[in-house]
């Protein structure tokens, strides 16, 4: 993740997010799509999107499929059943988190 | 403008020269160095693929990099669990104990010329399989890539 460190934390529950939205994607496209709903504000870089993929993927939250795309092979990924339930988790978590960002940043919005 | 089958194998082996060695890691950023090279072609890019290729490294190289150590890293960690997983398995301690008590039955029975012969086959039995495996892998791939 290129632009800050306070979006870092959140990386997971983006991917998860997208993933809940799509029915399955591939690493360059979450990278894409991140870029263009954030119009180039967010860029997700390879040495942070992968590891993450990986790691939700070990822990049961994501399943992968391989197929062979333009002469080359391409691995999706898409939610599990834990995955997706997961998911609200992490949403409602970050709700929870912007609301009391914003009741310390700015409390006239809270 | 899609990459041609020896523009995919160059990035491959580019990659595979790189220390990328695991071949599931390199599948997809293959893809993603490709998709990229791509997207950019698409986007009225005139350059060859090499000039791009080689733009693309000098930018991301050390984040593509990066992905692979953490790939390792985390391929560690999950060894380290199945492993530490399988020690608490109520199975692991029988299977020890029936292990040591067929090679004291082996013992007691045998001369040591022939325990020593059962025990250096052993190796051997774990390569053939490994070999084996080895060799039905790449023949599926194979047939996969030819359809």
């Amino acid at each position: 993740m290129s632009n800050s460190k306070l979006y870092k934390g959140s990386l997971t529950t983006i991917i998860l997010k997208l993933l809940n939205e799509h029915d399955k994607m591939y690493g360059y496209e979450i990278t894409q799509k991140v870029k263009a709903l954030t119009k180039g504000e967010l860029k997700i870089t390879e040495g942070a999107l992968y590891p993450a993929l990986h790691k939700l993927e070990a822990e049961g939250l994501l399943d992968v499929e391989v197929a062979k795309v333009d002469n080359r092979l391409r691995k999706y990924y898409k939610l599990t059943e834990t995955g997706t339930k997961e998911t609200v988790n992490k949403l409602e978590e970050l709700a929870e988190y912007i609301k009391t960002m914003q009741a310390l940043v700015n409390p006239k919005l809270a | 403008m899609k990459l041609t089958k020896e523009d995919i194998q160059f990035i491959d082996t580019y990659l595979e020269n790189s220390d990328v060695v695991f071949a599931d890691i390199r599948m997809e950023m293959v893809d993603h160095v490709a998709s990229d090279i791509e997207n950019q072609i698409e986007a009225g890019d005139t350059r060859s693929f090499y000039d791009i290729f080689k733009d693309y490294m000098v930018k991301h190289k050390a984040q593509l990099l990066n992905d692979n150590k953490q790939f390792l890293k985390l391929a560690d960690k999950k060894i380290w669990k199945t492993f530490v997983q399988q020690l608490k398995s109520p199975l692991t301690p029988i299977l020890f104990l029936a292990s040591c008590l067929g090679f004291y039955i082996l013992f007691q029975n045998y001369s040591i010329e022939t325990f020593r012969l059962f025990i250096s086959i052993i190796p051997l039995v774990g390569l053939t399989g490994f070999i084996l495996t080895y060799v039905v892998y790449q023949g599926v791939n194979r047939i996969k890539d030819s359809q």
